[in-house]
């Protein structure tokens, strides 16, 4: 695997490691759930990423909210990101706290210019301080709230004032373009590609005629993978690609099946193009 | 809480604010039904949660006073915990902190609740390191160096032996309680403690005394002949040994 990661989770962690049928090329974790512990956990933890390289998808920023940052925190991350050696810290375009209290879940932010200010203001806060570049999920969403402007104004609105980078979740857009009615392919073609930097993949669930909700509980569907190699035809450059399975954990050697699936699609695209480049 | 001026936060604080109550305040520009699953999957991490932290309390209450106690926390309480397997010490000493009914009817409550979460805390805790140590010494002798990963807490009824339905009014006392992670298999255990192996282990730790020289003191202090400290501490020291709790010698 070159392109192809796994999300790290607890409940795989011991036949991840005993049986070894799960190659990824590297592993990703939330670093709220492996920061400042130690134990069990943190001997698996080393275990895991002595052989492997980690990046981070962060849970507790919520850069969408009027909160001001959580420097306690930022501190604590920063050391971990030089500790593990980290490549990537991935965080999400969306609020978990409000008032200063936590909510452990991703809410939506209103696709608004004050929010686009408030994000930027923030982003650039962080990137300065961890001395490494933000890169933002576009995340799922069941409503929007007191919307004045179309999503892709508002994501294209705090990359340009941020200067984050995108971290697209392309089972999110599809996910999205069903429960808001529009097409994933022409959002996709308005984002600016060349500031994607990492791409999700993921499994989600349909729960009503009219909603799906992004459960990471399923394996991916045909129509993400289409979508999928659509975007990855359309990015300038190779980037990470990362499957997400948080729930109903399946055998691993079937998580291995959707990664070599995934790997297939990035090596027959960009390995191409950089052969013929 | 003031209200926030910009509209995007004011309509996020309704949104956050209905999550953690479950009361609706209008929020502008929403799908009709949709905002209820926000509300669902957030209380779905909350209860959860607390009921893996502490199974033991999830048992002993009814399904309503659960519902009751965990919607009280989270509705009134502003979490702080950026790691969510932190959140459960706050509803702990949340419960701990505010007068409420089930306090009364289960006198033991809290003290289920600490014991709870001190497992889950020295499960998870930062490694400590230990001192330097050798293997070769004298249990009553020589300086002993502990496993650090220990703690001793005080405990108000005997949630550590006996099933909490089992739990008398009666049984209020005063009960110690060590509790440590072992060294290879990071499991953790526990051991009850009498005050005087209490005394031994505190003084050990902070005077870094020999125990026979422990066993001279606590004879003055407590009026215990020497002799039988020194044996009782011996056989005790003994067992400390085999469970890794002393590692070994002071170099
Ligand atoms: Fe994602």
């Amino acid at each position: 695997m070159e392109y192809t990661g796994i999300g790290f989770r607890k409940d795989f962690a011991t036949s991840f490691l005993e049986e070894k049928n799960l190659q990824p090329a590297f592993i990703e974790v939330a670093p709220e759930n492996w920061m400042g512990i130690g134990g069990y956990w943190k001997k698996i933890f080393k275990q895991v990423t002595e052989v492997l390289p980690l990046t981070l998808h962060g849970l507790s920023l919520s850069i969408g909210s009027d909160d001001e940052l959580d420097w306690d925190f930022l501190k604590t991350l920063k050391s971990f990101i030089k500790e593990y050696n980290v490549q990537v810290y991935s965080e999400h375009i969306s609020f978990s706290k409000c008032n200063n209290a936590h909510l452990y879940d991703l809410l939506p932010v209103p696709f608004r210019y004050e929010a686009v200010k408030r994000i930027a203001t923030k982003t650039r806060q962080v990137q300065d301080f961890l001395e490494m570049p933000l890169v933002l999920e576009i995340v799922s969403y069941y409503t929007p709230i007191a919307a004045e402007m179309e999503e892709h104004e508002f994501i294209n609105a705090i990359v340009e004032n941020s200067g984050c980078e995108l971290l697209l979740d392309v089972n999110n857009i599809y996910v999205n373009s069903f429960n808001h009615h529009y097409n994933p392919y022409a959002f996709i073609e308005k984002l600016q590609l060349d500031k994607v930097n990492y791409i999700h993949m993921a499994g989600h669930e349909k729960v009503a005629d009219d909603l799906i909700i992004d459960t990471h509980g399923q394996p991916i569907i045909d129509p993400v993978y289409n979508l999928f190699e659509h975007t990855v035809q359309k990015l300038s450059k190779p980037v990470k690609v990362l499957l997400e399975r948080d729930f109903n954990i399946p055998e691993l050697n079937e998580l291995q099946t959707e990664l070599t699936r995934l790997e297939n699609i990035c090596t027959k695209h960009w390995n191409y193009a950089t052969t013929h480049a | 809480m003031p209200q926030p001026t910009l509209k995007a936060f004011a309509e996020e604080k309704k949104l956050a604010d209905y999550c953690r109550t479950g009361t609706y305040t209008r929020i502008q520009g929403i799908v009709p039904g949709r905002v209820q699953y926000y509300k669902s999957l957030v209380w779905n991490v909350i209860d959860d949660s607390l009921a893996t932290a502490f199974p033991l309390t999830k048992q002993l209450l009814t399904q309503k006073e659960w519902d009751d106690c965990v919607r009280l926390f989270f509705s009134t309480h502003y979490c702080n915990a950026y790691q969510v397997w932190k959140m459960p010490y706050e509803f702990y000493t949340f419960l701990a902190r505010e007068p409420h009914v089930l306090k009364e009817k289960y006198p033991f409550l809290i003290s289920l609740l600490q014991f709870e979460w001190k497992e889950i805390e020295m499960f998870m805790m930062e490694d400590r390191p230990a001192l330097e140590y050798t293997n070769q010494g004298h249990l009553l002798i020589d300086a002993l160096v502990l496993n650090p990963e220990l703690e001793i807490i005080r405990l108000d009824y005997p949630v550590h032996i006996k099933q909490p339905s089992d739990i008398l009014e009666n049984d209020k006392a005063e009960y110690y309680v060590l509790i440590f992670r072992k060294p290879d298999t990071s499991d953790i255990e526990f051991v009850e403690l009498s005050p005087i192996f209490v005394w031994l282990i505190e003084n050990i730790i902070h005077n870094q005394h020999s125990a026979y020289r422990l066993a001279q003191e606590a004879a003055n202090l407590f009026g215990y002949s020497q002799e039988d400290l020194i044996h009782h501490f011996t056989i005790f020291l003994s067992q400390m040994q085999k469970q890794k709790l002393i590692l070994g010698f002071k170099k």
